[in-house]
């Protein structure tokens, strides 16, 4: 009993000291070597690190199994738990997700999420609101890099979009003044405003980016948006190696259709953000390729995959688990286990630049199985 | 010797479409090349008297492309003539004579108005809006024949809501640090704008109509929205009617854009939506657009973003005044002039595709003027 509470204890401490790191670095071509590297591959090669798993709904349970195992062919000292999403309400959270969920990322400290579909009705919170809520995730960052021999339209994107997580538009604070007239509410604070630009200049700092772009729609919204940007402006004071503009949305919107190189980080507050990294996602092949990460308090870092549960491919060995692959990838940077991450995000780069194991959505024919065996092979 | 020109111009073109496109070219294509007198309109007696139309150059480049326009009406003898009035974007609000010229001409045109960024003044652009109740803005986004772009078979009018929503510009400081910006969506302006995008989808003979919204997180406001697109979609039986959430709307816009006909948005999305769309079929240099009320019209370049264009455009004189051609070619139509509409859409198109004149933003090097004079010099 004593002995099972100090690993518990040593093990979190472990944690903190990963999470203090708070270095990710998705994109291969920009590598910054870890401080962290030496010893977390020595210290940790016995200890694994424990990690959240919630699998999801419907092709997630397959895409985390395939996650599973290639990461058991590389090797990582990753200790999975998972966690399901129950069928009752949980009346801690108001959801279907259980407290002892939410306290095991909170312990943790990384994790990764499938795709989740909340259930229609009432008297429950939608899974990813809570989520944010309880665990206070803060930024989204999504990295968006045109992947060499899937060809899209656009060859040469390499940007990455952070977006304010829990205020702006999405408050959620509506109301009916008079029968046909409805007021929504679009709440901007100088804390989460500079919570989320202190993150864009870190990452960027850290990833060796040289730009960070504010996007907004000051012109229009003075007030609310002009804060946001004031926020930025401090921050980029504080980094005068980056450098910092500030561009208005629908001008950002054209010149991402018309020539994506010109950006390199952007960030933005909540509703620009899920219009325009959904936007980057289409550019370089959609959801399903695409990988995300929550950041939240705490050094806390949720890795998911952006797509939908696929209901209908679900449990046909069709699904393609590139997303949730990627966005391991970027966990395991997170954890400062960069070369082991590399290792992982080249052999999916090679087996998806080869063409000869492509999933359907991809145009080719292989099952999620084949495509995780070539993987493995890859490593 | 044009006419020669012109069928080998034609037999070229035919082969590089034949090739290059499995799915049959754009409407109008084929057609705007070859000029035919598409218009058997029979006027009133009297509709030959030059109409009054004010002109707003605006800053920036907006000067130099309306100068565009009113060199090429010259050299086409149209029945109208330009009341000036300078405005400009730091003025606190537009001048009294303007609205006053405005509504007594009922259409205008006008360049891009700078707005400054986070200052004290609220945009002209809105006010003139607001004022005039132009509740309804027209961006048409088409693949021009001859350039060439990522997307093919975009044909897209993006109709967006103009005066309330996100735009309503009721701010304030709750507490120091704490800001709130009210979004307002009234029955009554979702309504009208769902009867527009319809009307102008039966009158033009489109087959769709999509509603963009963001209602699984805004349900009341965009619920609000959405319930009048449908109320308004069942008097119109005959055309179809979806709807797509924003985000996955943008997705689509760069990946699929050929199922998009006519959208319907609210303010905000529609500004997105429309510079996204823009972008994708030429840029923003392109696009005509306008914006429409019950008693008003005024015609500018249809996608927001650089209609100001920077300070380097306006000292080379670059300036593309290809969007505000073809917006002062839907002008024309709106004051019953088809036949000089068509003449200008296809000398315009025509420049377009031989591709000799053309500004830096489609890939050129010429000066506004050389455009101009190329249009002026293939006027039918």
């Amino acid at each position: 009993m004593a002995s099972q509470i100090l690993r518990r204890v040593l093990r979190g401490r472990q944690a903190q000291q990963i999470s203090t790191a708070l270095i990710e670095n998705p994109s291969s071509p920009r590598l910054l070597s870890s401080p962290f590297r030496a010893p977390s591959s020595a210290a940790y090669s016995t200890q694994p690190i424990r990690a959240t798993l919630f699998p999801g709904d419907g092709i997630g349970p397959e895409i985390a199994e395939s996650v599973k195992k290639v990461f058991a062919a590389a090797e990582i000292p990753i200790e999975w738990e998972e966690h399901f999403v129950g069928d009752k309400v949980d009346p801690r959270t108001e959801s279907f997700l259980t407290w002892e969920s939410l306290e095991s990322v909170r312990q943790n400290k990384v994790g990764l999420k499938g795709p989740m579909a909340t259930p229609i009705g009432k008297g429950h919170r939608s899974l990813n609101l809570t989520l944010r809520k309880e665990l206070g995730l803060y930024a989204n960052v999504r990295p968006c890099y045109s992947l060499p021999g899937y060809k899209t339209r656009y060859d040469d994107v390499n940007l990455v979009t952070i977006r304010e997580n829990t205020e702006g538009e999405y408050s959620g604070l509506e109301h009916q003044v008079v029968r046909g007239v409805v007021e929504s509410l679009k709440i901007i604070t100088r804390q989460a405003s500079l919570r989320v630009a202190e993150y864009a200049f870190h990452y960027a700092k850290a990833n060796g980016r040289k730009r960070v772009s504010a996007i907004h729609k000051a012109n229009i919204m003075r007030k609310t948006d002009g804060l946001f940007l004031k926020c930025c402006r401090e921050v980029a004071e504080k980094y005068p190696e980056i450098t910092y503009e500030e561009v208005i949305i629908d001008n950002c919107c054209m010149m991402l259709v018309k020539n994506p190189a010109l950006f390199d980080v952007l960030v933005m507050p909540n509703l620009y953000g899920d219009i325009i990294s959904d936007l980057c996602a289409g550019l370089v092949g959609g959801l399903g390729l695409t990988p995300s990460c929550n950041i939240g308090e705490g050094g806390i870092a949720l890795a998911e995959a952006v797509h939908g549960s696929a209901p209908d491919i679900a449990g046909k060995n069709l699904a393609n688990p590139t997303a949730l692959l990627l966005s391991s990838v970027m966990m395991l940077r997170h954890l400062g286990l960069n070369d082991k991450a590399e290792q992982i995000h080249d052999s999916i780069i090679k087996t998806i630049a080869e063409g000869k194991y492509r999933t359907v959505d991809l145009g080719g024919t292989s099952s999620t199985t084949d495509f995780t065996k070539a993987v493995c092979d890859n490593l | 010797m044009a006419r020669r020109n012109l069928t080998i111009l034609k037999r070229l073109l035919g082969c590089s479409l034949a090739s290059s496109s499995s799915v049959p070219p754009a409407p109008g294509v084929g057609l705007s090349l070859d000029f035919k007198r598409s218009v058997t309109y029979m006027p009133r007696p009297g509709d030959g008297a030059p109409r009054a139309v004010t002109l707003i150059p605006g800053d920036g480049i907006g000067p130099l492309v309306t100068g565009a326009v009113e060199q090429v009406m010259e050299a086409m003898h149209a029945p109208v003539y330009f009341e000036r009035f300078e405005v400009h974007g730091d003025m606190t609000k537009v001048p009294q004579e303007v609205i006053d010229s405005i509504q007594k001409n009922k259409v205008c045109l006008k360049g891009g108005l700078d707005t400054p960024v986070g200052g004290g003044v609220s945009s002209l652009n809105v006010q003139l809006r607001k004022e005039l109740d132009l509740y309804a803005s027209l961006v048409n986004c088409f693949n021009l024949p001859g350039l060439p772009t990522r997307h093919q078979n975009v044909d897209i009018v993006v109709i967006r809501e103009n005066t309330e929503g996100e735009y309503s510009g009721l701010e304030h400081e709750v507490v120091p640090g704490v800001v709130e910006s009210l979004k307002v969506i009234t029955k009554f302006c979702s309504e009208r704008i769902a009867k527009y995008a319809f009307e102008y989808a039966y009158l033009n003979n489109r087959k769709k109509v999509t509603a963009v919204h963001k209602a699984n997180i805004m349900k009341l406001a965009d619920g609000l929205f959405l319930e009048s697109c449908r109320e308004i979609a069942t008097k119109y039986p005959g055309i179809k009617y979806n709807e797509i959430i924003v985000d996955n709307c943008c997705m689509q816009l760069v990946s699929k854009p050929e199922q998009f006909d006519v959208m319907v948005t609210p303010n905000l999305y529609g500004n997105l939506v429309a510079n996204t769309a823009a972008g994708i079929a030429g840029g923003t240099g392109v696009m005509p657009g306008g914006n429409a009320g019950a008693d008003h019209a005024i015609f500018e370049q249809g996608a927001s973003a650089g209609n100001v264009g920077n300070e380097k455009l306006v000292k080379q004189k670059k300036a593309n005044p290809v969007a505000l051609l073809l917006s002062s070619a839907m002008m024309l139509r709106h004051l019953q002039f088809p036949s000089f509409a068509d003449r200008l859409e296809t000398a315009v198109k025509r420049v377009i595709s031989e591709g000799r004149y053309r500004t830096k933003d489609l890939g050129g090097q010429s000066t506004t003027q050389e455009v101009v004079d190329a249009v002026v010099a293939v006027l039918d």
